[in-house]
Order: structure tokens, then sequence, then C-alpha cells
């Protein structure tokens, strides 16, 4: 399938079709989980009506974890079979992942105020995760400062699988260190602690999220192989 | 129990909603100006020959 989809015109005859589709499955999801989540689903025992941030926190943070796991193997794939879409797989998602890990930190934030009585801790979950969001824009900047797309790929390849040790130490640094963040609900031994009221909505609002990523990755990539396109035709024209 | 956790909420919700919408509209601008240039590479591309230019 991957090397099925190295032929950019194969890619782009699929992604035609597959981008609206996701966007269209993404707006149904986020139409079914954010009323659910707000409206349909209990209340917390000790948190109250603040347990409802979870919905749109928790994916987030999920899926800006997944992203990067996604630029991690795109890059390897990049830098050893030199896969033409692979670097450019990497680059289309690197600012929805960071948007991601933004809304993850805001939002957990203004979870935090009415929580524990502070938006910001700089307890090992809060950092790991602003580090997470400082690799993204690192990984836009470096795109974007160097003008060689070849070198930029390179570069940009090797940052982000350096990077990769921040996922592990994001998913454990509730069990490592003493921190205010609560441990692993979800995906734990033993299995999920979250009552089955509150999971029909959370994971509703995953796939939004991973529907909403889907659409808009698959957008990005077609404008940057059109990009590519236009931008070789205007050279070899000038030349 | 928190008490009066509505405003937190709906803050929380207004934030994920104007970030999504506002990735989603970036992605869609960019999309729709790139297609348009390379629309207009292909008319070009695909436009005949018009020949060498004869003098009057």
């Amino acid at each position: 399938m991957i090397s099925y989809l190295a032929n950019p015109a194969r890619f782009m005859a699929l992604s035609a079709w597959a981008a609206p589709l996701c966007a269209v499955i993404a707006a149904i999801l986020f139409a079914a989980g954010a009323p659910w989540g707000l409206f349909y689903s209990p209340a917390e025992q000790f948190q109250g009506e603040t347990v409802r941030i979870m919905y749109v926190h928790v994916p987030a943070a999920w899926w800006s974890l997944g992203i990067y796991a996604f630029m991690g193997g795109a890059s390897l794939v990049s830098l050893v079979w030199r896969h033409a879409l692979a670097d450019i797989a990497a680059r289309a998602a690197a600012p929805i992942g960071a948007v991601f890990a933004g809304v993850c930190l805001v939002t957990g934030s203004i979870w935090g105020a009415p929580t524990w009585g502070t938006w910001w801790e700089w307890d090992g979950r809060l950092t790991s995760m602003l580090v997470l969001f400082v690799i993204y824009l690192g990984y836009i900047a470096l795109w974007a400062a160097i003008e060689d797309e070849e070198r930029a790929g390179k570069l940009a390849a090797i940052l982000c699988l350096a990077g990769l040790i921040n996922l592990p130490i994001i998913k454990f640094s509730v069990d490592w260190w003493s921190t205010l963040h609560q441990p692993a609900s979800v995906f734990r031994a033993g299995g999920s602690s979250i009552a089955p009221a509150m999971m029909g909505p959370l994971l509703t609002m995953a796939g939004a999220y991973l529907f909403l990523f889907g659409a808009l990755a698959l957008s990005n990539m077609r404008a940057s192989i059109q990009r590519r396109r236009v931008e070789r035709s205007r050279m070899e024209g000038g030349a | 129990m928190i008490e009066g956790g509505w405003a937190y909420v709906y803050a929380a919700y207004a934030v994920t909603g104007l970030a999504l919408a506002g990735a989603a509209l970036v992605v869609a601008l960019r999309a729709r100006h790139w297609a348009k240039q390379a629309r207009k590479l292909d008319t070009t591309a695909n436009r005949p020959n018009p020949g060498p230019a004869s003098n009057p």
C-alpha cells in the first residue's frame, strides 16, 4: 500500500475523495460528540461539570502524541527508503499536531484552574507536553528556515526522530514522578477506570479528532504536491 | 464537588472550537490556492503552440 502510494498521481486520485470523506465523518462525529459530552453525559462526583473538559482535552492529548509518532514513522521512511511522499506527509501533519498539542495545553490549563487551584504547574506531564509543543514548532520552523527542500527534509526528519524520545516520557511521566496530573485512566494495565457513560462521548470525540486530522493532513499533502509542481514548472520556465 | 464549573467548560469548548476551525480554514485556503495554481498551470500547458511569430 505504501509503495503503491509512492506515486503522487495515485495519491492525488485517492486523496481527492478520501479527504472530503474524512471531513464529513469528522463533522458528524463532532456534531454527535460535543453535545453528548456537554449536555448528555453525567457530571463527576468530585470534579462536577468540569469533567466535560476531558472530552476535548484528552483526545487532543492522545492525537498530538499519535500524530508525532506518525511523523516519526514517516521521517524514518523518508530517511531510509526515500519514499516520495514521506517527508510531505510528515511536514503536512506537523501544524495539525501543533494545534492539537496547543489545544491540549490550553484546555488542560482551564481544567486545572478550578480543579487544582492553579493554571500551570511545572510537573512532569505538563512540562513534557509543553516540550512536545515546542518540538512541533521547532520542526515547522526548521522546514521554513531552509530553502533547499531536500536538505530541509533530511534535517527535519533527524529532528523528528530525536524528538520521539519525548513520547514515552509524556506517557510514563505520571508513573515516574510525583505529579498533580492523574495517572492513566484509559490505556492502563487492568483496563479502563472511566465510567462507561463517559467512554461514549470520549471515544466519539477521539474519532472526530482522528478524522479531522485525516482530512487536514491529506488536504495539506495535496497542496504541497501541487505547490512543488507549480514551483518546479515556474523554475523550468524561468531558466 | 467543584461548583460553578460551567464557565470553565464553555471556555475550554470555545478555545477548542476556534483552534480547530481556524486550522481547518487555513488548510482549506492553502489547498484552494494551490489547486487553483495547478489548474492554471494545466491550462497553460494544454494551450496549443501558436508557432513562430510572423513579421507583418
